[in-house]
């Protein structure tokens, strides 16, 4: 039964994948995102909400100016977030994660989460199609940016 | 590699991946499903009215189930693909209808709609995507697109109605097993009404007095003239997964210059269900907080905006223990 729902589930970030600039599979278009960069954000968990129309995490990180703000991420939905291994218990108040999110192009403090590495070392998928989820992770991880990154750090999303 | 290993899903991800670079058709474990053909209608009718009237009447009235006869489309069911990018585009590419690119088919539409489709079409050429979709204000997808809705759907059959369900926006669909239209609203609505009958244990449905909507996003508009018929049908498909074969055809006087006709599938989702996923009430309205900008775009509102709304956060009664809408979470 596992097997079958391992299985189930990488299809569908595959498939999620290769349907990233084909995004149907939410309620609103996501032209606010600039889609061609990625972002490292590292932060403490505030809020978690996983609900419809869309998941969003609530961390507390520095901006540019080293103050402590509120940063907004949108994910996926319930059903699709559960179709990448993501539920309502996946994230704890005051955890420290690693978010690699494509940002809001008007520079405000959100985006859109493209991966999730918890404080565990754990890779989480909460996205919604805004970028390869899983071949950005590949890539991160080979170049040791989340790791080795440093909080704000900017790749091209680019592969 | 050391978080992808403990990621339990990753390793075989990888490995599908590199399978299927060059193809999404061509690799072990994923088989894209095989098209039923459409079925057009079996003759040239003027309206679903029509159309209904001779499949009810080729029935011999229809099947008359009782609670125990009827099928059972039990648990949670996925959408699949569907074949209206044929009727919309020269080329018959499901995923043209996920984002740019193709050649919108002339003369399917009637003028005033092809020139809107191809407005539209052109902002996605442009942009990559549509730049607003009218669910982001909480717009129920309606019909047609109930069908076409990436969420998860339920099905309940009674003697006397049909309930199908969608995860989103909690939009049902009642279809009054072996009545008449009826409408004594003053108006239309999302899902209109529909009616059916049972052949066999093929669901017959004729659906009028819709709101306009659309086919999906990135597809035509529908008129407040919209009808349609469609036929459900459980069936085993060649890779033994269960599905549901939904034969549509759109009549609609003011948009389409001829009906046209559609097959949809919906596969039914063991995985989610073994994953524990239950369908939830979505209150969008108060959980949403994307809005169409000045622009036409879409934009959010975030913490700190004064019209943002926390959708686990908002009471009338902060100061009442009990009241917060996030205990589990809160809890932490």
């Amino acid at each position: 039964m596992k097997q079958t729902h391992l299985k189930a589930t990488a299809i569908v970030l595959l498939v999620v994948g290769l349907f990233s600039t084909n995004l149907l599979f939410a309620h609103h278009s996501f032209q606010m995102f600039d889609r061609t960069q990625l972002v490292l954000i590292k932060g403490s968990v505030t809020d978690w909400n996983f609900n419809n129309p869309h998941s969003w995490l609530h961390v507390e990180a520095p901006d540019s100016n080293g103050e402590l703000q509120t940063w907004s991420f949108e994910g996926a939905s319930p059903v699709h977030g559960v179709r990448q291994g993501v539920t309502g218990n996946t994230f704890r108040k005051g955890e420290l994660v690693s978010i690699v999110m494509s940002p809001m192009k008007d520079g405000r403090n959100a985006g859109a989460m493209c991966f999730v590495v918890k404080e565990n070392e754990e890779v989480t998928f909460p996205g919604d199609a805004t970028c390869n989820a899983y071949m950005v992770a590949q890539q991160w991880e080979t170049n040791s940016w989340v790791k080795e990154g440093a909080h704000l750090d900017s790749h091209s999303s680019a592969p | 590699m050391s978080y992808f290993k403990k990621s339990g899903i990753i390793g075989y991800a990888g490995l599908v991946l590199l399978l299927i670079m060059n193809s999404v058709y061509a690799q072990p474990g994923f088989k894209m499903p095989t098209m039923p053909a459409v079925e057009q209608p079996p003759g040239d009718f003027a309206s679903a009215d029509e159309h209904y009237a001779f499949l009810l009447a080729q029935a011999n009235g229809g099947t008359q189930h009782t609670i125990e006869s009827l099928p059972q489309w039990t648990g949670l069911w996925s959408m699949g693909l569907n074949t209206t990018a044929e009727i919309f585009f020269e080329e018959t590419d499901f995923f043209l209808t996920l984002g740019p690119g193709g050649t919108v088919r002339e003369g399917v539409l009637t003028p005033a709609y092809e020139q809107q489709f191809r407005e539209r079409r052109a902002e996605i050429d442009q942009y990559g995507e549509q730049l607003y979709d009218r669910l982001t204000n909480c717009e129920y997808p309606g019909v047609p697109r109930w069908i076409w809705e990436p969420y998860v759907k339920e099905f309940v059959h009674m003697p006397n109605q049909t309930w199908m369900m969608n995860d989103m926006m909690n939009e049902t669909r009642r279809i009054y097993i072996g009545q008449e239209h009826k409408n004594i609203d003053g108006t239309h609505s999302s899902t209109g009404d529909s009616i059916g009958f049972w052949d066999g244990d093929k669901l017959v449905i004729s659906t009028m007095y819709v709101n306009p909507a659309d086919y999906a996003r990135n597809m035509p508009l529908t008129s407040n003239q919209f009808s349609m018929v469609e036929t459900w049908q459980q069936e085993t498909d060649e890779t033994g997964a269960q599905i549901l074969v939904t034969q549509v055809t759109f009549y609609d006087p003011l948009a389409l210059v001829e009906p046209q006709s559609a097959v949809y599938l919906h596969t039914y989702s063991a995985e989610l269900e073994e994953a524990g996923l239950r369908v939830r009430n979505w209150e969008c309205s108060t959980s949403s907080n994307s809005y169409k900008d000045e622009n036409g775009s879409t934009m959010f509102y975030l913490p700190g905006d004064p019209e943002y709304k926390d959708p686990r956060g908002y009471t009338d009664f902060p100061d009442l223990p009990g009241q917060s809408k996030d205990p589990i979470f809160d809890a932490q």
